[in-house]
């Protein structure tokens, strides 16, 4: 390094802490997002050996939305180096146990891979819900836009706004409310550990 | 012909077998190369050729990727300023494109570095110039910023 260059700091004061909020998100799409603002992609100045990445709070992670039937057909894979210590656990049970590691999971595998993604994964801070320690909050300065809007719930409006839309259909007289929800769980099914991602076999039993 | 077979003993380049410099020079050429590498590679001959002439394959072989990389690099670069400004690559490039300001990727991300005030003036105009051509869908482009004096094109304006 030449002595002109000693002087060019690039990332003076420039360590930005962003808030993302990952309430009804899918995580593997907003890992993208996140990846921009960690790994500094979205300056100018970026260069991948420049350590110019900002900080990431998540907050909300346990409210995260996988797409489709993902949370039962998701496996995420294991394996503890010892002879047959093969896991593959589903999506639902990883969030059961830690409702922080879909997110994490997500953001690693979107990295670029290299020297500078694990100090990039340290500057990612996921938190289940929106209480955030106060030193940490007192350093966001920015908030990523959401990737889509939250929906409201049918609870959340309140019932005079409600009535008020007018009804489209009837339901047939034999509706069971909920039966036709795709990708429902078998509930025998549940904890075993699976080979592949779950796909239950023959005739459908809803 | 004695005298002459005592001429070619002299160094003569237009000898048809000419022994070129000797052994040991001959190998300074090789571990001149690989002055940098450690262990057995450094000062062993024979280990030290296979691992120079492999590295110099590799040489010739980044030279080819190092353009496309650069290429790359500003490409990204170019994009995150625009985005800083609140549109993308595409407009900004394709709306200079279009007013034929030929600044290329290279110096217009230098230009975001080091000059981002003309770097935002320029983006300023080539959104106006992007709208006004009737290029994108000026709905989902957003009002052009204002400030920018175009000659002779209509200014566009999301009508309310």
């Amino acid at each position: 390094m030449s002595s002109f260059k000693r002087g060019q700091q690039w990332a003076t004061f420039a360590r930005i802490w962003h808030l993302y909020d990952m309430k009804w998100q899918n995580p593997y799409e907003s890992a993208y997002v996140i990846k921009k603002y960690l790994s500094g992609l979205w300056k100018p100045i970026y260069h991948p050996l420049n350590n110019c990445g900002d900080h990431v709070v998540v907050i909300n992670s346990r409210e995260v939305a996988l797409p489709g039937d993902d949370w039962y057909r998701r496996a995420y894979f294991h394996h503890r180096t010892y002879a047959g210590s093969k896991t593959w656990t589903l999506a639902w049970e990883l969030h059961q146990a830690d409702d922080t590691l879909i997110v994490k999971k997500a953001v690693y595998t979107a990295l670029d891979k290299g020297l500078l993604r694990r100090p990039q994964m340290e500057r990612l801070h996921i938190f289940p819900d929106d209480k955030i320690p106060p030193e940490i909050a007192a350093n966001i300065t920015n908030q990523i836009r959401q990737l889509r809007p939250v929906p409201k719930k049918l609870e959340e409006i309140p019932e005079e706004v409600a009535k008020q839309c007018p009804q489209l259909f009837d339901f047939p007289k034999d509706f069971v409310e909920g039966s036709n929800l795709w990708g429902k769980p078998d509930p025998e099914m549940k904890a075993q550990p699976i080979r592949y991602p779950y796909k239950p076999r023959g005739k459908e039993p809803w | 012909m004695f005298l002459t077979a005592i001429r070619s003993i002299i160094y003569n380049e237009n000898r048809l077998y000419n022994p070129g410099p000797s052994k040991f020079w001959r190998r300074r050429r090789i571990l001149r190369l690989s002055a940098h590498y450690f262990g057995r590679r450094r000062n062993c001959y024979r280990i030290a050729l296979v691992h120079v002439q492999r590295g110099l394959l590799y040489s010739t072989i980044g030279k080819k990727q190092r353009s496309s990389d650069l290429m790359k690099l500003h490409a990204q670069r170019v994009s995150s300023g625009a985005e800083e400004l609140g549109m993308n690559m595409a407009v900004y490039r394709r709306g200079l494109e279009s007013a034929k300001v030929c600044l290329n990727n290279r110096s217009l991300s230098d230009l975001a570095i080091w000059e981002p005030r003309t770097f935002k003036a320029l983006g300023n105009f080539a959104w106006n110039n992007y709208a006004s051509q009737g290029f994108g869908n000026i709905q989902n482009l957003g009002n052009p910023p204002e400030g920018v004096v175009l000659r002779g094109l209509r200014r566009m304006k999301i009508v309310e």
